[in-house]
């Protein structure tokens, strides 16, 4: 341990060991040469750990600290204690008793939209009383709208506050012995959940709803569960991220997220069951996942019943499934809810089949590779593989540049060079000699791939390839925004549990699209597809006709550009009944293409409960993403009253359920947090700050 | 060592003081709604529950005690913020469908203050099994732990 540097904190440090030797003293124990050192009995089964227990097991480290709640705290800066009270277990190679034992997901899909319920059940294998709390991902675009928590027979549905008075409620009622749990958003794809009190032996089970409409590409739904937060990079000097710390050290990076990882070797227990019933409405010709095993029983020809093998149950990867329906491509579908406030719609509007005709126009591609630390080994593999695909469908009329980022940005050369079988051949070479390591400064990746001048004759197509590991996306999405000019980003996710949210943002905000590739499947369909879509042009400048229906309060609130094989959902508000014809017209290069559709507001099967809270979800998403370049006191308050009104999860609200009967003896007990593992093909090592 | 501990001790005590002080200020209690079906079963129901906004804050709502409303009830997020919250539940299961005086739900809050709030209840509608429309009360009720423990509790009229 290296000595405190000043009287700031030598204070709190020492108020800190006081208070774990006040602590260890109450337990009963005192320090030998090891440290404080404790052991647990749980070596051999699953009875409660005691962790004051000296039985002089040499395998097993029990250590409770317990500092004051303002530490200063640095990343790097290793004897500042963490800022909670925590137990921490360590059981070398041996499963870790963790209070999370499992995750099970129940999903529903209907039309293009699922229903997701999440119960995480929470136990304590202590013998002190505990907080438990556990980051974990969900969708970026789910609309979380229930939450109960569960004990014993009693089911508490929780409410949904104003995130700081969420907070201040909970914190009173854990100090004051109540059971009690709370749910906030950190980022539309990470949520934290607390449950304070458990008391030892006990269970309690979180259940959490959420809506999540389908991704569609090219012929196929796409079901995605997240199962891990993939650990992220943040820049020296952030406090807002989500940094990426090993098990039992709370506090060390200094973010105000936190995700702490199991060692290589170590195990929680924790696994995960995840089983999905599709209702196509039509025939499904092919259902699959192309990450996990799974066990598909059909259900006639229309549905199919989905449940992930058991052998498969580590949650250490993005869950896909997959499915293809009957007849080629879909037809636009609209859905409908009414209600005696609001009528709600979700149109999906797919791009006219003859733009896949049109000519492809000259480009100027820019990738940039992202050659950081988490994507070490497999997935920079695949994304140089990517790379390549791509590179050798240019030709001659093209431009190219390959830029590199990690801590530093540098680029094959000066300006784009013409895509020649030499400066091919010169490109590809160079893609051989990236290696990855260090930090993630995709801030410095986004200068040198906006940052010079444009060739107007060209379409400039900006690819990331990335994992998208980092903690301050909101600085990211902001400096693309202000940068972007005429360029369109086609984001390239790699890996086994991609940060979604931020390579779909970036997409959207630089008008192109996402694609993603996983570490077991070949980049080569995704690559066509992806090459494919940002070869044509789009069709832009969409412009919507409704016909008879009255539309207001569109989201997103410009139609986006329309790419081939993907088509878009718009959501709003309409008045209107029966059939009608709504016309979309757009410029796709210099060519003006419009196209009708017919639709049926009251047709069967057009009714959707969900439509009206993913109209909220995305309400709220478009005003994020104003927040994101110009925020405002006003923004804020509107993304709160939204989610207030529809009871739909923001990062200005929380769930909050209190059980009020509840009297825990002593006080709030330590808070233990639920590490989880590193993603699948992520390494460890370069990923945690140790 | 002793030093130590005497500072502990400081600490522990400072700790304890505060806390002392925080919990005059907030208390957290749970509230037992009933209803009275008379003869009808009771298949689905809406109340609203009126409390003073400014010292009551809803923090959970339970599920009742028959097992067809065992369920935490559902409530419409918009009514919150005017110091009402609407319930709302329904059961399709005939054989099991109460009758009679039947807790259907708890609301827990926390209230601010040492004096009791004014809480009422009102019913806005109510069927039975078969859906047809019925007459119903509603009361509202402390609920009064027994004992220490989760599930330990009685109800005080």
């Amino acid at each position: 341990m290296r000595r405190p540097r000043n009287r700031e904190t030598l204070v709190p440090l020492v108020a800190a060991v006081v208070v774990v030797a006040v602590l260890l003293v109450i337990a009963g124990c005192s320090p030998d040469r090891r440290g404080f050192s404790l052991s647990s009995p749980l070596a051999g089964g699953r009875e409660p750990a005691r962790p004051w227990e000296t039985t002089g097991m040499s395998e097993e480290l029990w250590v409770i600290e317990k500092s004051s709640g303002d530490m200063p705290r640095s990343r790097g800066d290793t004897e500042k204690p963490p800022s909670q009270g925590e137990l921490r277990a360590k059981r070398g190679e041996k499963e870790i008793p963790l209070p999370l034992e499992h995750t099970d997901v129940k999903a529903q899909i209907s039309a293009f939209v699922a229903t997701v319920d999440v119960t995480q059940k929470y136990h304590n294998p202590y013998d002190t009383k505990i907080e438990a709390v556990y980051v974990f991902p969900l969708p970026q675009s789910a609309a979380v709208t229930e939450f109960v928590m569960t004990i014993g027979t009693r089911r508490i549905r929780a409410i949904i506050r104003e995130r700081e008075e969420a907070k201040k409620i909970y914190e009173e009622a854990r100090r004051q012995g109540k059971v009690a749990s709370l749910l906030t958003q950190e980022r539309p794809n990470i949520f934290t959940q607390k449950v304070a009190n458990i008391e030892p032996g006990k269970k309690i089970d979180i259940n959490i709803t959420y809506f999540n409409p389908l991704r569609y590409d090219n012929g196929e739904y796409e079901f995605v569960f997240p199962t891990v937060v993939g650990p992220r990079f943040n820049p020296p000097g952030s406090t807002g991220g989500v940094g990426a710390v090993p098990r039992g050290k709370a506090g060390r990076s200094g973010q105000k997220t936190e995700v702490q990882y199991l060692k290589p070797g170590e195990r929680s227990g924790h696994d995960i069951a995840i089983s999905v019933d599709v209702a196509a409405g039509v025939e499904i010709e092919k259902i699959y996942s192309p990450t996990h095993a799974v066990n598909v029983t059909p259900r006639g020809t229309n549905r199919a019943q989905v449940a992930l093998s058991p052998m498969d149950a580590i949650p250490n990867k993005d869950f896909l499934l997959r499915y293809r329906v009957a007849g080629g491509t879909l037809k636009t579908a609209l859905l409908t809810h009414r209600s005696k406030d609001e009528n709600t719609f979700a149109l999906v509007l797919h791009p006219p089949a003859d733009m896949k005709d049109l000519p492809r126009m000259p480009r100027e591609m820019v990738f940039v590779l992202d050659c950081s630390g988490s994507m070490h080994g497999m997935p920079i593999a695949k994304a140089k593989e990517a790379m390549r695909r791509c590179l050798r469908k240019l030709d001659e009329n093209d431009t190219f540049q390959i830029i590199r980022f990690s801590d530093n940005a540098s680029r094959l050369g000066s300006a784009p060079v013409p895509a020649t079988k030499e400066n091919l051949r010169r490109g590809l070479e160079y893609l051989d000699g990236l290696t990855s390591g260090g930090g993630t400064m995709m801030i410095e990746g986004i200068k040198a791939a906006l940052d010079f001048p444009h060739d107007k004759e060209k379409l400039r197509i900006v690819s990331f390839m990335t994992d998208g590991y980092i903690g301050n996306e909101t600085d990211i999405l902001a400096a693309i925004e202000k940068k972007l000019g005429s360029a369109r980003i086609f984001s390239f996710g790699v890996g086994s549990a991609v940060n979604r949210y931020l390579l779909e943002r970036m997409a959207k905000i630089g008008r192109g699209a996402a694609a993603f590739v996983g570490l077991s499947e070949g980049a080569g369909a995704a690559v066509d597809q992806f090459y494919e879509r940002a070869s044509r042009p789009a069709l832009a400048g969409v412009e919507i006709d409704w016909g008879r229906m009255k539309v207001n309060s569109t989201y997103p609130k410009s139609p986006p550009d329309l790419f081939v094989g993907r088509p878009v959902i718009i959501t709003g508000h309409f008045q209107g009944t029966g059939k009608t014809i709504v016309h979309v017209k757009g410029r796709c290069g210099t060519e003006e293409k419009s196209y009708a559709i017919d639709v049926d507001l009251d047709g069967p099967g057009a009714e959707h409960q969900g439509i009206s809270r993913i109209w909220a979800r995305w309400k709220i998403a478009e005003l994020s993403d104003t927040e994101t370049h110009s925020p405002s006191v006003e923004l804020k308050q509107e993304i709160t009253d939204v989610s207030l009104r529809y009871g739909i999860l923001s990062r200005y609200t929380a769930f909050l359920a209190v059980d009020s009967l509840s009297d825990t003896s002593g006080t709030h007990g330590v808070t233990v947090n639920v590490p989880v593992p590193v993603p699948d093909g992520v390494r460890y090592e370069t990923t945690v700050e140790e | 060592m002793r030093g130590i501990l005497v500072i502990a001790l400081v600490l522990a005590a400072g700790t304890l003081s505060a806390a002392e002080n925080t919990e005059a200020k907030t208390v957290f209690k749970a509230w037992d709604v009933r209803v009275e079906t008379g003869d009808e079963t009771l298949g689905a129901y809406q109340v609203e529950i009126f409390y003073p906004k400014t010292t009551v804050k809803i923090v959970g709502v339970e599920g009742g005690e028959p097992e067809t409303f065992r369920d935490a009830p559902r409530y419409d997020p918009k009514g919150l913020k005017g110091g009402r919250i609407i319930l709302a539940a329904f059961t399709t299961d005939k054989k099991s469908a109460p009758k009679g005086t039947v807790r259907v739900a708890r609301i827990h809050t926390s209230i601010e203050g040492k004096d009791t709030p004014e809480i009422s209840a009102k019913v806005t509608t109510a069927g039975n099994i078969d859906g047809k429309k019925i007459t119903i009360t509603v009361r509202l009720s402390e609920t009064k732990r027994e004992k220490k423990g989760n599930k330990n509790e009685k109800t005080e009229e």
